[in-house]
């Protein structure tokens, strides 16, 4: 969600408001950010580089939340990014919860997209990633490799029934413009193009030490060009379903993380072959306490679908413009602090289309956490 | 006069240190109501109720705390003692659960004696003091030497 800036400014008064409310009302504030030096050796097409060595900040996550009486809760999030035209002020969070009893509490708002783990727990949190990079596949909707809706804009149920956590939440669908290449997922934050609600369900359940979560999404992906799109603004182009397993275990000093989603994208009469793909995403991450301070961590994650290579291509990421990959990453943590640390990391992206180069980065970022 | 200026600071500045050490050996304990169900909770089960990881006493019954505020010293020293984590890793533990959605802080109470009659008021309240400020209200459940 982005702001000119008048209303920028009016926010960033309103989060320095915010920050001066005294600590008595029980007013939770926090802020969290990096910078950065990144290299990378990506070229385009026709071989020229447009990788680079440069010093970057990261994004400046702002975020809030207060008992705002004995059984409600608000949650406000303010991201400043760049967007790559410049830095824009995003509202990532925004919501009211309720507890209606001790295992059961219902939201309103805008939320992170209950899928898998990374996606609910690290989200814009550089500082409490084990790497200095999440996983490509779950970029944010508005970045270069985004294939998920990491956000919400709905209402939401959740709770603990026995050991089982469930949430399970009726949104606003995403939409496409499929008028310009490469368009960002888009999520209507004030308004649906579709009566098709997104469905989304996520259970976790934790057994001997090993933390299970099981992640469903049916969603309704719409046109959203209001000329020269592929259909009608408003009309179905994918009936998208997702289902995702992730698993967290810890032993002594080793934890593990694993997250696999299958998707399904059903393209619609008029949208590309008009059949229904598969897609896999997947990545495996594992990491290593040495002492307080170091964290060695190595992850595999990877991309597949039906693109140019195969007999048929998947429409929906097409119009995105993705391409399948494979990549490794190794990164060592430093924690200088509880509040600020040091992250170098390594990754090598592989595509499966041959013709792409390899793309390798290395990143050392310096994250921070205020409160 | 300079030398007797300079005594008088050695001495104050002596007493301070003393008396900065003493509270640090200071013993907090931690306490529950009278009629609490548990008549002790061990160091593992007190860290896991303060930081919320847990929201049971040991016979599975709820069990909710409260802390003094912050930069108070019995805090400091009871976190310190309970967690092995001081006051501003205490403040990121928080910072990243709140973030994170998992958890919220402790409500706070202003004082000691506050703390004890919240603690009197409840089976399932807990909370913790310096051990000189307990009383006959409340029942203490482990002691942090």
């Amino acid at each position: 969600m982005k702001f000119n800036k008048k209303t920028m400014g009016m926010a960033i008064g309103m989060a320095c408001a915010t920050m001066m409310v005294t600590p008595a009302q029980a007013f939770e504030f926090g802020a969290m950010g990096d910078a950065k030096y990144m290299t990378s050796d990506e070229v385009d097409a026709t071989d020229a580089t447009v990788g680079s060595s440069a010093f970057a900040i990261g994004g400046l996550d702002l975020y809030a939340r207060q008992q705002i009486d004995p059984k409600t809760e608000a949650f406000i999030e303010y991201v400043f990014e760049n967007d790559g035209e410049g830095f824009v002020l995003d509202l990532e969070r925004l919501y009211l919860k309720r507890d209606i009893n001790d295992n059961l509490k219902v939201g309103m708002g805008r939320m992170h997209s209950p899928l898998g783990y990374w996606n609910n727990t690290f989200h814009h949190g550089v500082m409490i990633q084990d790497t200095a990079s999440r996983p490509s596949f779950l970029d944010f909707e508005d970045g270069a490799a985004a294939i998920l809706p990491t956000h919400v804009i709905g209402l939401t149920v959740e709770g603990q029934a026995g050991g089982l956590g469930y949430e399970v939440s009726m949104a606003n669908s995403t939409f496409l413009d499929t008028s310009i290449t490469g368009p960002e997922i888009g999520i209507g934050n004030v308004a649906d193009l579709s009566d098709d609600k997104t469905i989304f369900a996520r259970f976790t359940y934790d057994v001997e030490g090993v933390n299970l979560g099981l992640s469903l999404m049916n969603n309704s992906i719409v046109e959203a060009a209001a000329t020269g799109g592929t259909l009608a603004q408003g009309e179905e182009l994918i009936a998208q379903s997702i289902t995702g397993l992730d698993v967290r275990y810890s032993y002594d000093k080793l934890s593990v993380l694993a997250e696999y989603f299958m998707m399904t994208n059903d393209s619609q009469t008029g949208v590309g072959d008009a059949k229904s793909h598969d897609a896999t995403a997947y990545y495996l991450q594992a990491s290593y306490q040495v002492n307080d301070q170091f964290r060695p961590t190595v992850r595999i994650e990877s991309l597949d679908f039906d693109s140019s290579l195969d007999a048929t291509q998947d429409a929906y990421f097409t119009t995105l413009g993705r391409n399948e990959y494979t990549a490794n990453v190794v990164a060592l943590r430093y924690d200088l602090d509880d509040s600020n640390a040091l992250t170098f990391e390594y990754k090598v992206t592989s595509f499966e289309d041959a013709t792409m180069d390899d793309v390798t980065e290395m990143t050392l970022d310096w994250s921070f956490l205020m409160f | 006069m300079k030398i007797i200026k300079t005594s008088i600071l050695a001495a104050t500045a002596g007493l301070s240190m003393l008396c900065a050490q003493s509270y640090a050996a200071a013993e907090v304990v931690i306490i529950a109501s009278k009629s609490a169900p548990v008549s002790s909770i061990s160091a593992d089960q007190a860290k896991s109720i303060f930081l919320k990881k847990s929201v049971t006493f040991p016979d599975g019954s709820s069990v909710v705390a409260v802390d003094l505020p912050a930069d108070n010293a019995v805090r400091d020293e009871f976190y310190q003692k309970a967690t092995n984590k001081n006051a501003n890793q205490v403040k990121s533990y928080w910072a990243k659960r709140v973030f994170t959605g998992k958890g919220t802080p402790n409500d706070t109470q202003n004082s000691e004696s506050a703390v004890k009659s919240w603690v009197a008021s409840g089976a399932n309240h807990i909370g913790y003091v310096s051990s000189g400020a307990v009383d006959g209200s409340v029942k203490v459940l482990l002691r942090l030497p």
